[in-house]
C-alpha cells in the first residue's frame, strides 16, 4: 500500500536493447533489489530516443527520465550514445529555461555485463529526484 | 460610384512593422492597390471605427484583457480576416514575454511601490496569446516583417482570387549558400562574434540558423545579407515538434570528436528556437517568473 505523503516520483527509462535493457535484465537474474519507480522502455539504441519522447514524458506527469546505453564507444551502432548525450546535454539546457530543473534528466552508460552498475545508477538517479520532489510541471495540455 | 474593396487595420500589440511593410508594398504596386481603400488605421489617421469592412487586416498579437473584446469585434465586422505578420500568426517577439511572470514584467518598469490597480489600467492577461486562439483566421501571412511579394500575393488574392498558398519548403531551399553533403558541427559559434567562413552554411559553421525547419516564402532575405535564420516565417511542422527536430538533428550533426564544443555558449536556447513561436508553443512547462 502506498502510504500518503511519501513521495513516489515517476522515472521514464529508456534502455538501449544491447547494453541498459540486457544490464537490467541481469540485476534482475542476479536478484538485485533496485527502486521500483522506474518504468521501463526499451530502445534499439539510446540515439533513437528523440527529445520529443523526453519531453513527452515530462509533459505527461514523469519526475525523471533516465537514459541507458552502451558505455561511449561500444554502441552497437558506432556512435548513437554520442549523439544521444549531445540531445541530452542539449535538452538540459533547454530545460532548465523553460523551468524545468535539469537534474531530472540522466543519461548514463552500463554495459550487459553490469547488473549491479545498473542498479546502483537506478537507486542513485531515484534517490536525486525524490530530493528535489514532483516535477515542476502542474498540468498537461496537449 | 465607389467599387473599391474597403480595408481596415486593426492594430494589437506589436511594433507597427507590419503597417509599415504594407505601406511599403503599396507604394510601388499603384495598379493593385488602387482597388482598394483603407477606411481604418489608428496608425495613419484617426478614422471612426467602421461597421462593415470587405477586409480587416490584424496586426499584432493579445495581451490585454480588452484586446480579446476587440478581436471578437472585429473579427464580425469582417467578411476577410487576415492575420498579417509573425505576431499576429504565432505571438511574435512579445510571446517571450511568457517566459516571465507579469509581475516582473511590470516590476521591470514600474516602481515596485506603486500598485497599477489604483490606476484605469487595461489588464495585463495571464499569457500573451496569437489571434487564432480566439477567431477564426481566414488568411495568414507570416514574417517579421511579412515579406512584400506575399504581401502582393494577398492583395491580389482578395482582387482577383489568385490562390494564394505558402510554399511547403524550407529556407535552406532557397539559401544561396555552399553547403557540403555530409553537414557535421565542429564548432559551436556565437553569430558575429566569432569569423566564419564566407559563402559557407551557417549550421555547418556552428551558427545555429533555424533554416531546416522554417517555412520559406521570404527568399531567404536575411541570408542574402550574411544572417542566419531566425524562423520568422513559421516552422514546417508543429512547432513544439519542428523545435525538437531541430535540438535533434543539431545534436546528430556535432562531430563528437571536436573538442571545440561548448553548447554554454548559446545564451538563450529557447530564446533562439522559438524567437517568434513561443506564444503558440503547447509545451506546459515554460516558465513563468
Ligand atoms: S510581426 Fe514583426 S514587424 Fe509585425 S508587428 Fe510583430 S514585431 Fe512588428
Ligand atoms: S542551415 Fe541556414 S545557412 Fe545552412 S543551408 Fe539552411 S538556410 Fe542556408
Ligand atoms: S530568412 Fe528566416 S528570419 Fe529571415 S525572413 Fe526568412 S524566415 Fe524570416
Ligand atoms: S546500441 Fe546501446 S547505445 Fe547504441
Amino acid at each position: 500500500m502506498q502510504k500518503v505523503g511519501v513521495f513516489r516520483p515517476k522515472i521514464i527509462g529508456f534502455l538501449c536493447n544491447w547494453c541498459g535493457y540486457a544490464a537490467a535484465d541481469l540485476a534482475g537474474n542476479l536478484r538485485k533489489t533496485y527502486s521500483s519507480n522506474l518504468r521501463i522502455v526499451r530502445v534499439m539504441c539510446s540515439g533513437r530516443v528523440d527529445p520529443i519522447h523526453i519531453l513527452y514524458a515530462f509533459q505527461h506527469g514523469a519526475d525523471g527520465v533516465l537514459i541507458v546505453g552502451c558505455h561511449l564507444g561500444d554502441c552497437h551502432y558506432i556512435n548513437g550514445n554520442y549523439k544521444a548525450k549531445m540531445k541530452v546535454n542539449f535538452l538540459k539546457k533547454f530545460l532548465q529555461e523553460m523551468g524545468i530543473n535539469p537534474d531530472r534528466l540522466h543519461i548514463d552508460w552500463a554495459s550487459a555485463g553490469e547488473g549491479n552498475r545498473f542498479a546502483n545508477i537506478v537507486d542513485d538517479f531515484i534517490y536525486k529526484v525524490i530530493k528535489l520532489g514532483p516535477c515542476e510541471i502542474k498540468y498537461v495540455r496537449l | 460610384m465607389n467599387t473599391k474593396l474597403t480595408l481596415a487595420i486593426f492594430p494589437l500589440i506589436g511594433c507597427s512593422g507590419c503597417e509599415n511593410a504594407l505601406l511599403d508594398a503599396w507604394r510601388v504596386n499603384d495598379d493593385l492597390f488602387n482597388n482598394f481603400e483603407i477606411i481604418y488605421s489608428p496608425l495613419l489617421a484617426d478614422f471612426e471605427e467602421p461597421d462593415h469592412v470587405d477586409v480587416g487586416i490584424v496586426t499584432g498579437n493579445v495581451r490585454f484583457h480588452e484586446d480579446i473584446n476587440k478581436l471578437l469585434r472585429w473579427h464580425k465586422k469582417s467578411k476577410v480576416l487576415v492575420a498579417l505578420g509573425s505576431c499576429a500568426c504565432y505571438g511574435g517577439i512579445p510571446g517571450l514575454l511568457n517566459l516571465q511572470n507579469i509581475q516582473s514584467v511590470i516590476n521591470d518598469i514600474y516602481s515596485p511601490k506603486i500598485s497599477l490597480d489604483n490606476y484605469d489600467m487595461p489588464k495585463l492577461i495571464e499569457n500573451v496569446k496569437s489571434i487564432a486562439e480566439f477567431v477564426n483566421i481566414d488568411i495568414a501571412i507570416p514574417g517579421c516583417p511579412p515579406p512584400k511579394n506575399l504581401i502582393i500575393k494577398l492583395f491580389e488574392h482578395l482582387l482577383k482570387g489568385e490562390p494564394l498558398i505558402l510554399p511547403d519548403k524550407s529556407v535552406c531551399n532557397e539559401c544561396p549558400l555552399n553547403t557540403s553533403e555530409d553537414k557535421v558541427i565542429r564548432n559551436i559559434k556565437r553569430f558575429s562574434l566569432e569569423p566564419i567562413t564566407p559563402n559557407k552554411c551557417f549550421l555547418e559553421e556552428g551558427v545555429l540558423c533555424l533554416g531546416p525547419i522554417t517555412r520559406t516564402g521570404c527568399d531567404a532575405r536575411c541570408i542574402k545579407v550574411n544572417t542566419p535564420c531566425r524562423g520568422c516565417m513559421g516552422y514546417l511542422y508543429n512547432i513544439d515538434e519542428a523545435v525538437v527536430k531541430f535540438l535533434s538533428s543539431v545534436s546528430s550533426m556535432i562531430d563528437e570528436k571536436s573538442r571545440n564544443i561548448d553548447i554554454d555558449k548559446i545564451k538563450d536556447l529557447t530564446g533562439l528556437l522559438y524567437r517568434f513561436t513561443l506564444a503558440s508553443s503547447k509545451l506546459n512547462f515554460i516558465k513563468r517568473g
